[in-house]
């Protein structure tokens, strides 16, 4: 039985999955890995959920900014002109 | 024209008709219009996001994505259909932003050797090591803090933010976009969302936010 340590292998893979599960680049048995045995180190899931906040926090503050109506209309003429 | 600089373009060239060589598609110039209106303008909030998160200028976002979107029909048949649109479209704005726009560029976009040069020559890299932000203090600032905290990057560093948490892009098609491979990707976003984090941290501090709750 894996011992749940800081020197063991699933607290090295939780923290190396850590950013990829993150990030959405983890497979779904590494996340469900990761979920499973993350909540043994508190350190880990407090990284988790801060790292979390933060990328919602980024996305939410900064949003996306529409294009200009014109854009559109500008670029389909320019297409028109040039080709 | 260096010869450096000469042999760079070049193979710039080179790489670039290779590339458009091996997918070359034959489309007919009805293909050509429903690809271009069905695939590529439904990505131009996206296109014009990156752009102006690039330029900081509303005119040279919309010059920057009014191009791409030229060069992406000249290049139509290297484009296969039912693919990536968006990626493949973002890569080519990385590069006219990078080859072309930014040597014209009004504004040219500042980059911070110093600060460039000093991430990416450490080599003892600890992907665990976060800088310590408390969040909440995020939370409270307004949007153009973080986006002047943002902005206030080099452009490699706030490009993969943009690319990742605000465009949802793999690892696999940002490295695609920007032509590194996948490690140089996880350890760039790495270092970019520390450095974002010590800029929000010292605007935290000063304006007291880190001091509430």
């Amino acid at each position: 039985m894996e011992q749940l340590t800081r020197e063991s292998n699933h607290y090295k893979r939780c923290m190396d999955l850590l950013p990829l599960v993150l990030d959405r680049q983890a497979t779904s048995e590494d996340v469900q890995f990761f979920h499973t045995y993350a909540i043994n180190w508190p350190e880990v899931m407090d990284c988790y959920e801060k790292e979390k906040a933060f990328r919602e926090a980024i996305k939410n503050k900064l949003g996306i900014l529409p294009a200009p109506e014109d854009l559109m209309d500008s670029i389909k003429q320019s297409i028109a002109r040039v080709y | 024209m260096s010869e450096n600089q000469e042999h760079l373009n070049t193979s710039e060239n080179q790489e670039q008709h290779q590339e458009t060589e091996s997918f070359r598609q034959n489309y007919t110039e009805k293909e050509k219009v429903e690809i271009f209106d069905n695939e590529f303008l439904p990505q131009i909030d996206s296109m014009y996001n990156f752009a102006y998160r690039l330029t900081y200028d509303e005119d040279d976002a919309k010059d920057l994505v009014q191009e791409t979107y030229l060069k992406a029909f000249r290049f139509i048949d290297s484009f296969q259909r039912g693919t990536n649109a968006k990626a493949w479209l973002f890569r080519i704005l990385k590069n006219s932003f990078i080859n072309d726009f930014r040597k014209k560029s009004k504004e040219p976009s500042k980059v911070d050797y110093q600060e460039v040069e000093t991430y990416y020559n450490s080599e003892d890299v600890d992907t665990n090591i976060t800088t310590d932000l408390r969040v909440d203090a995020v939370q409270d600032m307004i949007g153009d803090e973080v986006s002047n905290a943002l902005n206030s990057l080099a452009v490699d560093f706030r490009t993969v933010i943009i690319l990742c948490d605000l465009e949802g892009f793999t690892y696999e098609e940002m490295a695609k976009i920007l032509d590194i491979p996948i490690g140089t990707v996880r350890s760039r976003l790495h270092r970019a969302r520390n450095l974002l984090k010590d800029k929000l941290k010292s605007y935290a501090d000063s304006m007291g936010y880190s001091d509430k709750g």
